[in-house]
């Protein structure tokens, strides 16, 4: 292992001899990429905002703000589907405890199973 | 700058300012040249590549936190040497479709045409110590480039650009175990044929 880093040591450094070497034009050329990327940086957007470039921060946040609408729609959604259905529900619940109380029957005698199984006697004589 | 640097510390990382990746591109944009020219063998390929691996870091990860960029670079410039190899099988099927149907008019190439210019080489070889030491290079540079590409990849990475193992499994989507074996099999390769050619390091 030592070896083998002693001897990455040695090619690193004639790698890094091989670098200096490199042509004037390569380098010239190097440096313009790099500026080139750098006038694309991401914070430099951000930042460039605060310095009053205003479209580029907007376009920016014209795509954050798509997604978080697409969130809050969704949302909205489903909790108001979610409410809906509640309230449907509570109107049907409503009706049926209305009857229960209006009626002259007390509560407890639908809970007896052997009213239910004369109620059901009775209702298939009648027909 | 300032303003930059302000925004970075209130979201409590310490993000890469422009200076820091300029910085960064600036120590590395060399040495990755050299790894694309390793790879594509081809100066002008090289440029591009590094300039798409620099335009990309810049535009996609220019916000990530500075010690992120050499593994990020690498990672991306390795993406983009692959894309490549990768555009360049499909270039090369459809030359091969095509030069079937068209005629060979290489043949009155004259070989010595091609030796020529070794001969006014060796004819400009006076025994100067830089003169061999820029062959050394050269030929040590050759045998990295025929390295198998993940071999040289994970050579350069940990040896050239200085990542430790699990950077360098990161930026090449590979185990640390075969980082450390590419490692191993690139470093015994390239002893072995600079051996072959009289060089011991």
């Amino acid at each position: 292992m030592n070896d083998e880093q002693q001897f990455a040591y040695k090619v690193r450094q004639a790698l890094n001899r091989s670098v200096d070497d490199i042509d004037r034009s390569i380098r010239d050329k190097l440096y313009g990429a790099r500026q080139k990327a750098l006038s694309h940086q991401r914070i430099a957007v951000a930042g460039l905002s605060l310095a009053g470039v205003g479209h580029i921060a907007s376009d920016a946040m014209m795509h954050h703000a798509r997604t978080v609408a697409a969130l809050l729609a969704l949302v909205i959604g489903a909790s108001g589907a979610y409410l809906w259905t509640s309230y449907q529900q509570a109107t049907e619940n409503e009706e049926i405890d209305s009857a229960l109380l209006s009626d002259d029957l007390p509560i407890n005698a639908y809970l007896d199973r052997g009213f239910r199984a004369w109620l059901d006697r009775s209702s298939s004589s009648q027909q | 700058m300032h303003k930059f640097r302000r925004i970075n510390c209130n979201r409590g990382f310490p993000l890469a300012t422009r200076t820091e990746l300029s910085d960064f591109l600036a120590s590395t944009e060399r040495r990755a040249f050299k790894q694309a020219q390793f790879a594509v063998r081809n100066e002008d390929v090289a440029l591009d590549i590094v300039q798409d691996a620099m335009f990309k870091l810049a535009e996609k990860y220019g916000d990530k936190p500075a010690e992120e960029l050499p593994m990020l670079f690498q990672r991306i410039l390795q993406n983009t040497i692959r894309d490549y190899y990768r555009r360049q099988k499909v270039r090369s099927l459809w030359t091969t479709l095509f030069s079937s149907f068209s005629t060979d008019d290489n043949e009155d190439n004259d070989l010595l045409d091609t030796l020529q210019p070794i001969d006014a080489c060796s004819a400009n070889s006076t025994p100067h110590g830089h003169l061999e030491q820029a062959q050394l290079l050269a030929i040590i540079e050759k045998e990295v480039e025929l390295l198998p590409p993940r071999q040289r990849e994970a050579f350069l990475m940990r040896y050239w650009e200085e990542m430790d193992i699990a950077e360098t499994a990161e930026a090449m989507g590979c185990t640390e175990g075969s980082v450390k074996t590419h490692c191993s099999r690139a470093t015994h390769t390239l002893a072995a044929a600079l051996k072959a050619k009289g060089i011991e390091l």
